[in-house]
């Protein structure tokens, strides 16, 4: 897919991140590859332990010790702004370049918005930090532009709550503030991991339509991490979904919710109970849970819960994840490119 | 307000005015400075072999519901009247504790966070048969076999009965903490969020599991949660709660397709639908946050957050009435407004 790499905000290719402990070696990433593409948002779904919270860390290089990138490489094409294209794999985690990036191009909003804000530090003293950091502001000129920015996310009363501190905030006003912040350098890209994963049913659904109201106006990129099926339905262009460290398959979104490859994407999207679901019918299941880190399979890491497993070529040898024919969907699996020697085994969908 | 909802055959519980208010203490006397109230005249039954399902936002008192219903917590007013396996009608909320303790092997509880509500110390063995023991099953020849069934039944192996659940995925726990709420062949199980901290794939198993269940004991659930597409798929009638009150009752079918409070209507709008295709550019949001129950605004609790409020919203508290056969709601234009529901999928 070279077309979409050339025109990539952000190229992933072979990602490896891994955590060497006094057990053995996790590999959280264990050889990703996704594209991001400028002003359009990317949604990264997978259950727990998938490594879709490392993803976004590896971009920004705040893995949490003693995790880091071991392989592959994460192109990030400045050319539009005038600059080169920067291998963030292999920059300095302190250097200049990669400070210059948070925060700047790129930026992160977490999941939990009350431990990711100092407790001792008010609010607009956070984001005017920010803001001086890696723009010619003055001081008074970084106040105005954080009230600006409050408003923008619409927190009532913003020149008050820039002197309070978070835990004065509730957890939506928080999370809007921890945008503001976000945005205040006009990134590129924006990595939200689990953004209303916290939040109740009502709030999501604002924030949610913030996120994408800020996207139309600043015309930025949009990485959203989250477990959430329907909040990647409402929100993304286009969706990688992942297992145990890898990119199983992915494409536009109406693709992979309604013509989903990978047995992995069948069963999450048959799992998930719907608000639209009619009658009490028993909810199709994966089978088994999803194996510890020490205990990776052989082969294809979904084999053991597969219903469509083949002996001999699944627990044999690792699927390449590659593009189907006819289809801008890519996707890791013997149903659909068989290992040499095996022959085409027909799908069953 | 009661005596609107009539009670029902078969019914297995009734919760009559139920009101839980938790004071706010300040300063160094603690003197009590305000009262919260986390549920706030709060009636509904449960009739024998279905599943209620109780829904709402954080701090709605859903959770404060189902642990007065236990016991587990006192409550400030109200009835809870069980109809326990011999015929007979007790009010649990003024029961003296020494009576309670055999209705307990009658209603059992499930918890939300398989890591916290096993205790780490005790093998499989100890924690599903700690309740044999103390319902005085003393031999352990005895408990072993029950508990062996116990973990067979939902879908454990017996032979993991000596180790400890540390050794067990989320989903594995949450079925241990199943297996030691069926141990005394309760009649009303308690899940309080039970598979919210669960991944997708291993949510379902545990709700197909917990139908299974249900369908095999005849058991009786109240199910708390905060996931409307897992209340969904669970439920028979559905409460909504909104600060301390029930806003909406009805049979699931009905209060998904066609609502009758606006705050329904609104959670309904804001629910994520796992399909591209059914994005909902126009979809009304909800403005502002959830009240303060310590601070309740006048009238209608709802009331400064509603897109249909009148002069009478925000002086007169609206009481839950009967607003179309089994359909309650407390709304005061609930006559006038048109309110959208979900459509179900076409041919998903």
């Amino acid at each position: 897919m070279t077309d979409t790499r050339d025109s990539a905000l952000l190229s992933i290719n072979g990602l490896k991140v891994h955590y060497p402990t006094d057990e053995g070696v996790v590999k959280a990433l264990d050889g990703v590859s996704l594209d991001i593409l400028p002003g359009q948002t990317l949604g990264v779904v997978g259950e727990s332990g998938c490594g879709k919270s490392t993803i976004g860390r590896a971009i920004l290089q705040i893995l949490d010790k003693p995790g880091r990138v071991v392989d592959g490489e994460m192109m990030w094409n400045a050319r539009e702004s005038g600059g080169q294209t920067l291998d963030i794999a292999i920059q300095n985690p302190d250097g200049h370049e990669m400070r210059a990036m948070r925060g700047g191009d790129v930026a992160m909003v977490f999941q939990e918005p009350m431990t990711s804000f100092s407790p001792i530090h008010t609010i607009g003293n956070q984001m005017s930090e920010a803001i001086l950091l890696h723009q010619d502001k003055t001081p008074a000129e970084a106040r105005e532009w954080s009230i600006e920015l409050m408003n923008m996310v619409g927190i009532p009363n913003a020149p008050q709550r820039f002197h309070e501190y978070s835990y004065q905030l509730s957890g939506g006003l928080r999370q809007r503030a921890m945008i503001a912040m976000a945005i205040s350098c006009s990134p590129k890209l924006l990595i939200a991991d689990e953004p209303t994963t916290a939040l109740d049913v009502t709030t999501q659904a604002q924030i949610l339509d913030l996120l994408r109201k800020l996207q139309e106006e600043q015309k930025m990129a949009i990485m959203l991490i989250t477990h959430n099926l329907g909040v990647i339905a409402e929100m993304a262009d286009a969706v990688v979904v992942m297992y145990l460290g890898k990119a199983v398959e992915s494409g536009p979104v109406d693709d992979i919710f309604h013509r989903p490859k990978h047995p992995y994407s069948q069963g999450l999207l048959r799992s998930i109970p719907s608000v639209q679901a009619v009658g009490h019918e028993k909810l199709p299941s994966i089978a088994g849970s999803i194996p510890h880190p020490f205990n990776r399979p052989s082969g294809c890491t979904f084999g053991p819960r597969c219903p469509s497993f083949m002996p001999g070529a699944c627990d044999a040898s690792v699927p390449r994840y590659m593009t189907l024919d006819g289809t801008r969907q890519k996707v890791s699996c013997f149903l659909h490119h068989p290992p040499e020697e095996v022959e085409e085994v027909p799908s069953d969908d | 307000m009661t005596d609107s909802i009539p009670a029902m055959d078969g019914t297995i519980l009734e919760v009559r005015r139920l009101t839980k208010h938790f004071p706010i203490r300040r300063g160094l006397l603690k003197r009590t400075v305000g009262m919260v109230k986390a549920v706030d005249d709060v009636s509904f039954d449960i009739r024998s072999g279905e599943t209620l399902g109780l829904v709402g936002e954080s701090g709605c008192g859903k959770t404060t519901t189902s642990r007065c219903v236990l016991r587990a917590i006192e409550p400030t007013s109200g009835e809870i009247v069980f109809r326990t396996s011999d015929g007979q009608e007790v009010n649990v909320a003024t029961m003296p504790n020494r009576e309670l303790r055999p209705l307990r092997r009658e209603m059992q509880m499930i918890f939300q966070d398989p890591f916290s509500s096993l205790n780490s110390r005790m093998s499989l063995l100890d924690i599903v048969g700690e309740p044999l023991l103390v319902h005085g099953m003393n031999n352990r020849r005895e408990r072993q076999e029950r508990v062996a069934e116990l973990l067979r039944l939902v879908g454990l192996r017996p032979e993991y009965m000596q180790r400890y659940p540390h050794a067990f995925s989320g989903g594995e726990r949450q079925r241990i903490g199943i297996a030691r709420a069926l141990a005394l062949h309760p009649r009303l199980v308690v899940a309080d969020e039970p598979v919210s901290a669960l991944d997708v794939s291993v949510q379902a198993q545990v709700i197909n599991l917990l139908m299974d269940l249900q369908n095999e004991f005849e058991l009786t659930y109240l199910f708390v949660a905060h996931d409307l597409s897992v209340v969904k798929q669970i439920s028979d009638r559905v409460a909504v709660m909104y600060v301390g009150k029930i806003v909406e009752l009805a049979n699931t079918e009905d209060l998904f397709s066609n609502p009758k409070h606006p705050y329904t209507e609104a959670l309904l709008a804001a629910v994520p639908v796992p399909d591209p295709r059914a994005r909902r550019d126009d979809r009304k949001l909800l403005q502002g946050e959830v009240a303060n129950p310590a601070n309740p605004p006048s009238g209608c609790y709802f009331h400064p957050r509603c897109p249909y409020v009148q002069d009478v919203c925000r002086t007169e508290t609206p009481t839950l009435t009967e607003v179309a056969p089994s359909h309650f709601a407390s709304c005061h234009r609930v006559k006038e407004i048109e309110l959208t529901g979900i459509s179900p999928a076409g041919a998903a």
